[in-house]
């Protein structure tokens, strides 16, 4: 699985992308991050696990607080969520490319006149 | 260095695309390549070539883009009204799928020289924000098919 599919799986699930939109506001502690919700403080612990080994957020380590923060790579990771999309549309242009290319192999574009040293 | 074009995707306000890609020809050759239906089909995507083009280029005009359907998958169309032109730097249409007028897509494309090359920005303008999610997750499953694809053809033949 690469890292790309990982931060999907993380953000498929909606309880986890409501984490990570509390943590874009700043970090939180676990219990923090519980309260909005109605279910157990060990299956939160469970999302954001997912959300750590896809690379979405940390773990600082604040004397004995635990506080969970999204990590900086993560902001990027998250605006590239269209990635896959926007694959599409680079394919398309690529091929945009050739087809300029080709134009210009089968009629050299006109040189500018003047001001050339 | 990255010789690849910068190619930027971004969602705007509720129910907009943007996308901004640079092309290392002017904006008279980029708009040919775009508006000519000659050779759109060279480049406008899908797994399955098209089976009609047609664009008539000018303020009211329109264009019409088909795929027959194969084995693989139904056909479908595209088409709509050609709202502004000014060649080679900027074209209004509105795009319908399958001819549903109900929530037509509004795309402004504008072209500006830079350097020896061109800036395009195109803005898709979706019905609603649900429109917009339908088309970036139908582009996200096309993205997955291109995957596999590319996968398959790295396998060796049975």
């Amino acid at each position: 699985m690469t890292c790309l599919d990982r931060s999907f799986a993380a953000l498929a699930d909606p309880v986890r992308r409501a984490l990570l939109d509390r943590l874009a506001e700043g970090e939180a502690s676990v219990q923090e991050l519980t309260r909005p919700f109605a279910i157990s403080q060990p299956a939160i612990s469970r999302h954001l696990k997912v959300l750590e080994e896809a690379g979405l957020i940390e773990t600082r380590i604040a004397g004995t607080a635990r506080p969970r923060r999204l990590k900086p790579e993560a902001v990027e990771a998250l605006w590239d969520w269209l990635g896959r999309y926007r694959a599409q549309w680079e394919r398309q242009f690529e091929k945009m490319d050739h087809v300029l290319d080709g134009l210009v192999e089968t009629a050299p574009p006109q040189k500018p006149k003047g001001d050339e040293g | 260095m990255n010789q690849r074009p910068i190619l930027q995707v971004a969602q705007d306000g509720e129910t907009d695309i943007v996308v901004r890609r640079d092309f290392s020809h002017p904006p008279e050759r980029v708009w040919q390549v775009m508006t000519d239906p000659a050779l759109i089909p060279h480049w406008m995507a899908s797994a399955e070539a098209m089976s009609r083009c047609e664009i008539d280029l000018r303020p009211g005009g329109s264009f019409y883009y088909e795929w027959k359907g194969t084995e693989a998958g139904a056909g479908f169309h595209f088409s709509g009204p050609i709202l502004a032109v000014n060649a080679p730097h900027h074209m209004t249409h509105v795009e319908f799928f399958n001819g549903d007028t109900a929530s037509g897509t509004t795309i402004t494309t504008d072209l500006e020289a830079r350097g020896q090359g061109t800036r395009m920005v195109m803005v898709m303008r979706y019905a609603s924000a649900e429109a917009r999610a339908a088309a970036i997750e139908i582009g996200m499953t096309d993205g997955f098919d291109a995957v596999y694809d590319r996968l398959e053809a790295l396998l060796p033949a049975a």
